[in-house]
């Protein structure tokens, strides 16, 4: 009597027990498979355990099967039918083999008879392990075992389960099963050991990096309800900065992501760079992880390109498993963060009034035109709502993709589909955004040694729109005429065929957002990536890969613009009166009606051909990689445009051939590197690698194009000595990691070696237009990278099982060689300008942390984290012109002091008596003469008596923040799970003044906001009273407000704390129950509602605080928050 | 099995390999041309030159020169550094400092000689350069006085106090530009260029032009920093003496005459700016309006008749003024409630020609329509300015309250009344930006007819002067002077007149050294007119009103501009402008 020896494994889907038998399915198609082998496959796959007598079944007869989701009972009656063998099912999962007609010798009792079980437990090298505890599972029936890792034990069920369990092994357990040896191999208990990583040119394993680098999985992306895979990555790693500044549609690049606060990194994806713009189009479903190598150890294999850091994303791979279909469809809506609040007639009347009464002009609306605003009643006194009459509260978005996964021992997919649209708040519904992602990953095992593999990246996206964008573009957006319209312009005549003034020459939001009226612009893009992948097993070890990128990016924008008139109306005798007709600013084509289109293609082809080899001797641990890589890139683009295009026919051929232009440029790139690292590791304790990239970049002259970037790096497993295994138990994991090294940036001065002639200008002569050419520069011959020189000092720890855990990593990086003007060294007279040299210096530095804690609860799994990271930089060395005397160095200085701060007057509230004014420093230059109650009071720092520049300082942090943290809240409990992240930043100061049409009433006759009219500080007037408690300064009439010291001194009163908090991701969901669902061969149904920045808590009230610092600020499309319902099916 | 797997491997390597390392590291910056190719290709050498002209140094291609003198203000509010005295040595307003462009002119010059091309063509591009670096270094020594003559390519890698070239003196200065000049008059003597292009009569102008600028520093400004700035007052009648001889070439040679082409004294005047290519200009930059094109229509059109901007330049009442009646009477026109009239063309009558050709006013006609700047009705019997009706968009018995070109953007709105019509082209309907097709003239032939006459009488010849003066006003149509009547503020009057917003006033008035003792560019502010229609007479009266919002101020040392701090800290051996 034999039983079959397979390893049992101990799931924990015991829920269905009871079914088990008539639920359990399998395909198979073999031929000339032994029975013995059929059954162990079985047994591999299922919980079934077959009993037999060997003698009388012939297990080794060969046999042909072909069942597909066959339920156990078919399996075995094809396989023992003719054969005339029976079987009986015991406790669902005992299943008996015997000769038809006769009786078994085993029963249910027989099979639950105590007998003694001996063996041996062995270390994952195979050595004995003495001392091991083995215990009966429920029971305190036990021993351990002797020094030769032997044990026997008596009295042990047939049914029952072995515990093994000590110090520093993962326990395990293992059922009996009536077998009566048992041999175990105990695996040594660290933290995610087979954990692997993406690095540079490879994998590794978690446990034995020694540089810096964070991870995020797909997973974990896919939890936001977000359109573009940069928005998720806010919160989720530490050193990663995010911002996101617009909610608009398809607007990829208004995420604005750093490692570190350094500058734009380099995104590598399956191992080839993409650029920004490509990474934005990454289907998260498609992502398995993304990896950020934050320090010279892990990004010194990218050389030139790595200086502030890398990027890179790894998708989704198939599996020797069935394939695994994917199902997830989402549905959210999208409505704005800040819905700004705005005056209405009444109160824009009474603060255009007060604003000429603090002139002392008179008021230019009477009290029976203020009350007919208030009224309503009287169409010539509207009350129109721009804002509302070109957002509409809530736009939808969708998102549905499907993937298939699996695979066999030879050939492994992954094939991904997926396709989202997304419109915008605009009420027109004229603008919106769709992508279709399609992703097939496929590796084949050609041979024991040889394998291919071919990876293909298609994505269509497509952006349609008005002419406008809503952020201001060049001079205008959607946003500009909305900020300047006014609400006591109705937004409809009699005629309604008549387009209204608003208020603005700029032109009517309304229709400036419709494309019947203003335009329309599109956006086609195509992006195709393909990687051709083989690897081949050489002898001794060695693997050799060579990988081959074609990646093309293909884009054609089409505007068509259209210009619309609008008219004034004269409510009393019914005349129209044109204002002015709607025109195009800051182009370079024309302000009327036209066609333009531009296409561009940009391509780029990349080789890399790798040899890698590892080797164990004894305890020490040995690998290498070289790599040898080339990149070819080139880039193109061409625009032509005809203007007065009047027919409604978008191409050019049906616009007049008479105003029209065209133009095109090019460029091309390309780089060559050999990399090598060497990792070694002692018994798993002690880490080195070295890493290094020698590389070129044909930017740079032939004796500087060439340069080595080095790195070091250690890290010291302190848990795995001795007398930490003793003295705390408990600690999992503690490793100390140190890293040093150089790296390049190369993006900076291309071509700059040689001294070049532009097409710079055009000059008519005769009547023909000819070009004129310009010398572009002097050449710089020794151009060359910026170098980064960083270094990092981490520390990992995780105690009690994971269940907690902790990450600290310190980095200080140098950047030298920064190009920079030198400002005095040569008089103007040469009349050249020196070009930039590699010169500059500044330094980063900061730290990061990052902690987690998991614990399951019985059925409640839960599992917090949090990261937060604070990154600063200095100027080390700029130059600068001479100082006259300390007080000019006092505010002039650059080197040695933080980058980005703000500069101006303290300030210290507001006056509020006339007796005030008089006794304060003079801040007019007038003897404050033009000083009011109400109007901000700048501290006379220096008290000389007169505020002037002498008496300005640093008042605020950084425009951009210095710190970011994330939470995350994950939990489970039965099917229902939640997931929460939380991110803020911190650390930045947001200059109010940068804001004009918002901070500056009435700026340029804009709509004012309604804490304007709330909490300004007023004087006694007719139409409101006086607000003296008002926290806004006392307003005047536009011009009066730009030159007054209230706006034109920049004081610490209108810098706000940009620190916020916000609920990023909240997800709730609930998996339904496997036995309803595999009836209809759905393996796993989950439903869940998302939201993404559902809950922002920060001082800045009236913006949102991601907002942008850069540009024209608040002519923007706000941030929006998504509220999404969805569903996710694997079958 | 085993070796199909191998042809696979190779044949892939094999695919792999196709086309690599070669071109991976040669790569070009392909938006430029490189600097070897240059001297070799005509076409490109032609180009570097056509270059230069792009920004030769004009005295500003359709620029606001306008704001800073007593022609006019701008709808922006006019209120700058300039005009309110605050230009000082960290704030060089207007400043001409580019070295880079000497550079450009001294790089040619020394590569001319060894270039392959013909002789011709060599001397024709020599003369032409030297030309304009001679101009240029004029245009240099009208702002600062002294400047450093570089006339070589400096090294860059030079030891610094190597390239720490000093201030040449004023004189200095103005003698290199008048040798220059006269080599460039040798070298052009054959060319019979295109008006874009200089010849010799070109460099002829230039040299009067440059000429009596010198002379009227030597004879009003006084030497001061050793002679850095001024010249001695000994060289004037020299230099008028060059200028008058210049300007007479010019008019003698016949090649050019006064514009003379319609008996309407206002159309023909007006047909000076607009007609392409006429006889009277010397130089011009031609636009083509599409790739080649201005905005000065864009800019300045009347507000109902904009696309875009508007309204720009609006001339003040003292310039109104200045223009004399055609008859030689000295009586002003009227302004107040009592004096209605059917429009401001009433009120103007009497004036000379080139004010209707030069200024739109209420009630102007303007591509086929009128130009209402009106500002408000007035509805009572009796003119009472008191209570008018100015709600924009409103009408008063269909009238709308405010003219139509007086609504719109702010920036638009003409802040004196009055917008400008010298240059309009009145064929450009809706103009855009960029789409003025309008030749800047930068020399006339009346600049020549006022240089001789100016610098005639200076050097005591007043029946030249009067010659050259009269030619010019009986083109206008105005009374022509005579030997009694000719006083030297009578000259200066005809040149504010004749060259109106032609980017020269503001420097005269420098030249002159008069900018601040003339009353109306110094201490005071600039008026306009206030229209009003009085509804129940069906005319207008008008009131006149400020026309900036500040007092215009000029500070001696203004008649300098400063060298800078900056400049100064960047080559320590120049020295700034006095006062500064």
């Amino acid at each position: 009597m034999k039983l079959s020896l397979l390893l049992i494994v101990v799931g924990v889907l015991q829920s269905a027990a009871s079914v088990y038998s008539q639920t359990w399915r399998m395909s198979l198609n073999e031929k000339s498979m032994t029975v013995k082998e059929v059954l162990s496959r079985i047994e591999s796959t299922s919980d079934f355990r077959f009993f037999y007598e060997e003698k009388k079944i012939d297990v080794e007869k060969k046999v042909t099967i072909d069942v597909s989701n066959a339920s156990i009972t078919v399996v075995l009656s094809q396989l023992f039918d003719k054969e005339g063998v029976e079987y009986k099912i015991f406790n669902n999962n005992y299943i008996v083999l015997k000769p038809k007609g006769e009786n078994s010798s085993f029963t249910m009792e027989t099979l639950q008879q105590q007998k003694s079980v001996s063996g041996k437990v062995s270390d994952s090298s195979g050595s004995p392990l003495p001392g091991v505890s083995v215990v009966v599972k429920g029971t305190t029936n036990g021993t351990i075992t002797d020094t030769n890792g032997n044990y026997s034990l008596p009295n042990v069920p047939e049914n029952g389960t072995l515990q093994f369990s000590f110090v520093g092994m993962k326990g395990q357990e293992v059922a009996v099963t009536g077998k009566t040896s048992i041999n175990v191999k105990l695996e040594e208990e660290t933290v995610g050991i087979e954990e692997v990583v993406a690095v540079g040119y490879g994998v590794q394993k978690k446990i034995n990096l020694t540089g810096a680098l964070s991870t995020v999985s797909g997973e974990k992306l896919k939890e936001s309800p977000v359109m573009n895979i940069t928005q998720s990555l806010a919160g989720r790693l530490p050193g990663l900065f995010v911002k996101n500044t617009s909610g608009a549609p398809g607007k990829n690049d208004a995420v604005s992501y750093n490692i570190r606060g350094f500058g734009t990194p380099l995104i590598i994806q399956d191992g080839t760079a993409i650029t920004p713009a490509q990474f934005a189009l990454i289907n998260p479903n498609e992502i398995e992880s993304i990896n950020v190598l934050k320090d010279a150890a892990s990004a010194a294999v990218y050389g030139a390109r790595a200086g502030n850091g890398v990027i890179l994303v790894t998708t989704k791979r198939g599996g020797n498993t069935k394939p695994e279909f994917l199902f997830t469809s989402n549905y959210g809506v999208q409505s704005f963060t800040r819905d700004p609040e705005f005056t209405n007639s009444e109160q824009y009347a009474i603060i255009e009034n007060i604003s000429l009464q603090n002139d002392g002009i008179k008021p230019k609306w009477s009290d029976e035109q203020i009350n007919k605003f208030r009224e309503g009643s009287d169409p010539a006194y509207p009350n129109t709502n721009w804002w509302d009459m070109v957002f509409s509260k809530y736009a939808p978005q969708t998102k549905n993709d499907l993937s298939v996964k699996g695979g066999s021992e030879n050939v492994k997919y992954f094939l991904s589909g997926g396709f989202l649209t997304q419109e915008s708040q605009l009420s027109s519904g004229d603008m919106d955004y769709k992508r279709y992602n399609l992703r097939s990953n496929i590796d084949i095992k050609l041979s024991k040694r040889l394998d291919i593999g071919l990876d293909l990246n298609m994505v269509l996206h497509d952006y349609n729109g008005p002419t406008y964008d809503v952020e201001r573009e060049a001079n205008i957006g959607i946003s500009t005429a909305l900020l300047r319209s006014r609400p006591y312009y109705p937004s409809e005549f009699p005629d309604k065929t008549k387009i209204p003034y608003s208020g603005t020459d700029i032109g009517n939001p309304v229709y400036h957002s419709q494309i019947d009226y203003a335009g329309s612009k599109n956006d086609n893009n195509f992006f195709a990536d393909g990687k051709f992948k083989i690897a081949y097993k050489l002898p001794f070890n060695i693997n050799f890969k060579a990988l081959y990128d074609f990646n093309r990016f293909y884009s054609r924008n089409k505007i068509r613009r259209k210009n619309y008139d609008f008219y004034q109306y004269d409510w009393g005798s019914d005349v129209y009166s044109k204002f002015s007709t709607s025109w195009f600013r800051g182009d370079e084509t024309t302000n009327n009606s036209a066609i333009i289109e531009t296409y561009s293609l940009a391509q780029s082809i990349t080789q890399q051909y790798i040899l890698d080899w590892s080797k164990r001797i004894g305890s020490h641990n040995l690998s290498a990689l070289g790599v040898f890589e080339l990149i070819n890139s080139n880039y193109e683009i061409f625009k032509a445009w005809r203007e007065n295009a009047l027919f409604d026919i978008d191409y050019l051929f049906a616009a007049p051939d008479l105003n029209k232009g065209n133009t095109g440029s090019g460029s091309e790139d390309g780089r060559i590197g050999f990399v090598s690292r060497i990792n070694y590791d002692y018994k798993g304790k002690y880490f080195a690698e070295l890493n290094s990239r020698y590389d070129a970049s044909p930017r740079f002259p032939e004796d500087s194009r060439w340069g080595f970037f080095p790195s070091f790096s250690a890290a010291w497993r302190v848990s795995e000595e001795e007398f930490i295994k003793q003295n705390f138990p408990n600690v999992d994991n503690l490793k100390i990691r140190a890293s040093y090294g150089q790296l390049g940036y190369d993006n900076v001065g291309n071509f700059q070696y040689l001294s070049t002639f532009n097409i710079s200008s055009k000059y008519l002569v005769n009547g023909i237009l000819e070009n004129g050419i310009r010398i572009a520069n002097l050449a710089n011959p020794d151009i060359t990278w910026e170098k980064m020189t960083t270094e990092n000092i981490g520390m990992d720890l995780s105690m009690w099982q994971n269940k907690f855990s902790l990450s600290f990593d310190y980095f200080y990086r140098l950047r030298s060689d920064v190009l920079g003007t030198r400002s005095v060294s040569m008089p103007n007279v040469v009349g050249a300008s020196l070009p930039a040299v590699n010169y500059a210096k500044y330094d980063n530095r900061g730290f990061e942390i990052e902690v987690g804690h998991k614990h399951s609860i019985g059925d409640f799994i839960y599992n917090v984290g949090a990261n937060l990271t604070w990154s600063r930089q200095k100027t080390i060395l700029v130059d600068q012109s001479a100082f006259g005397n300390d007080e000019e160095r006092r505010r002039g200085e650059k080197n040695g002091k933080w980058t980005n701060r703000w500069w101006g007057y303290k300030s210290n509230g507001l006056f509020q008596s006339e007796e005030e004014i008089r006794n304060w420093a003079d801040q007019d230059g007038k003897n404050n003469a033009t000083i009011l109650p109400g109007d901000i009071k700048l501290v006379d720092l220096n008290e000389d008596g007169v505020i002037n520049v002498d008496d300005q300082t640093m008042i605020g942090r950084s425009s951009f923040p210095e710190l970011m943290f994330g939470i995350n809240l994950d939990a489970a409990y039965k099917g229902f799970d939640v997931k929460m992240l939380w991110q803020g930043a911190g650390q930045y100061n947001f200059n109010y003044l940068s804001a004009n049409d918002i901070f500056y009433p009435l700026y340029a006759g804009s709509w004012v906001w309604k804490f304007w009219y709330d909490d300004a500080w007023t004087p006694e007037n007719q139409w409101s009273g006086a607000n003296t408690n008002g926290h806004w300064p006392r307003y005047r009439t536009d011009t009066n407000n730009r030159t007054h010291p209230n706006w034109n001194k920049l004081s610490d009163y209108w810098l706000e704390d940009g620190d916020y908090i916000r609920l990023k991701t909240l997800e709730l969901g609930y998996t339904l129950k496997k036995p309803l669902l595999t009836k209809y061969g759905i393996s796993n149904c989950r439903i869940f509602i998302s939201g993404n920045n559902l809950l922002t808590f920060s001082k800045i009230k009236y913006i949102d605080p991601e907002i942008a610092t850069t540009g024209t600020i608040g002519n923007y499309y706000p941030q929006t928050k998504v509220y999404n319902v969805g569903l996710s099916m694997s079958f | 099995m085993k070796t199909k797997y191998y042809k696979i491997l190779i044949a892939g390597l094999s695919f792999l390999f196709l086309g690599s390392c070669n071109d991976v590291l040669d790569k070009e910056l392909l938006t430029s041309i490189s600097d070897q190719d240059i001297w070799n290709d005509k076409n490109l050498i032609q180009a570097y030159v056509n270059d230069l002209y792009s920004r030769a140094p004009y005295t500003g291609v359709f620029t606001d020169w306008y704001r800073y003198s007593d022609e006019a203000t701008a709808a922006d509010g006019n209120q700058n550094a300039l005009n309110q005295g605050n230009m000082s040595k960290t704030n060089d307003q207007l400043g001409y400092w580019d070295y880079s462009l000497v550079r450009a002119y001294n790089l040619f010059l020394e590569k001319v000689n060894s270039l392959q091309v013909s002789a011709d063509l060599k001397t024709k591009w020599e003369g032409e350069v030297r030309l304009m670096r001679a101009v240029y270094y004029f245009e240099m020594a009208k702002r600062y006085g002294g400047v450093p003559i570089v006339e070589k390519v400096l090294d860059p890698n030079a030891p610094v106090e190597e390239n720490m070239l000093p201030r040449n003196s004023e004189a200095e200065v103005f003698k290199f530009i008048e040798t220059e000049i006269d080599k460039s008059i040798k070298l052009l003597e054959n060319a019979n260029s295109p008006k874009e292009n200089y010849n010799y009569l070109t460099a002829h102008a230039y040299k009067a032009r440059t000429m009596l600028w010198a002379a009227s520093i030597a004879k009003y400004s006084a030497l001061q920093l050793n002679g850095t700035v001024g010249i001695p007052a000994s060289q004037s009648d020299y230099y008028y003496k060059l200028a008058l001889d210049a300007a007479e070439k010019v008019i003698n040679s016949n090649k050019y005459s006064l514009y003379n082409k319609y008996d309407d004294k206002i159309k023909n005047y007006q047909g000076i700016f607009t007609e392409k290519d006429n006889s009277e200009i010397i130089l011009q930059r031609a636009f083509n309006g599409n790739e080649l094109g201005h905005s000065f229509d864009n800019n300045n059109t009347p507000p109902s008749y904009r696309l875009t901007y508007g309204g720009r330049c609006n001339p003040v009442w003292e310039m109104i003024l200045s223009y004399e009646n055609t008859d030689g009477t000295a009586d002003q026109p009227l302004l107040g409630k009592e004096n209605l009239y059917d429009n401001a063309y009433a009120l103007l009558k009497k004036k000379d020609a080139r004010l209707h050709a030069s200024i739109m006013y209420q009630g102007a006609s303007w591509q086929g329509g009128t130009v209402d700047i009106y500002e408000a009705i007035d509805p009572n019997a009796n003119p009472n300015p008191s209570n008018l009706l100015s709600n924009i968009g409103e009408s008063y018995n269909g009238k709308l309250q405010v003219g139509k070109d007086f609504t719109g953007s702010s920036e638009a709105i003409t802040k004196s009344g009055f917008y400008i019509k010298k240059y309009m082209d009145e064929t450009l309907i809706k103009p855009g930006e960029n789409k003025s097709s309008t030749s800047w003239i930068e020399i006339r032939l009346g600049e020549m007819y006022l240089i001789a006459a100016e610098s005639a009488f200076e050097l005591g010849d007043k029946a030249k002067a009067l010659a050259r003066l009269n030619a010019i006003r009986q083109r206008a149509g105005i009374m022509l002077l005579n030997e009694n009547s000719i006083t030297i503020e009578k000259i200066r009057n005809e040149r504010k007149i004749e060259l109106a917003f032609e980017n020269f006033r503001y420097w005269d008035l420098r030249r002159w050294r008069i900018s601040e003792s003339n009353q109306v560019n110094n201490g005071v502010r600039f008026h306009g007119l206030k229209a009003v229609f009085h509804y129940p007479s069906g005319k207008y009266y008008f009131l006149l009103k400020d026309a900036e919002t500040f007092v215009r101020t000029f500070r001696p040392e203004h008649y300098y501009n400063p060298i800078t701090t900056a400049r100064i800290n960047n080559n320590t051996s120049l020295i700034e402008n006095p006062n500064y």
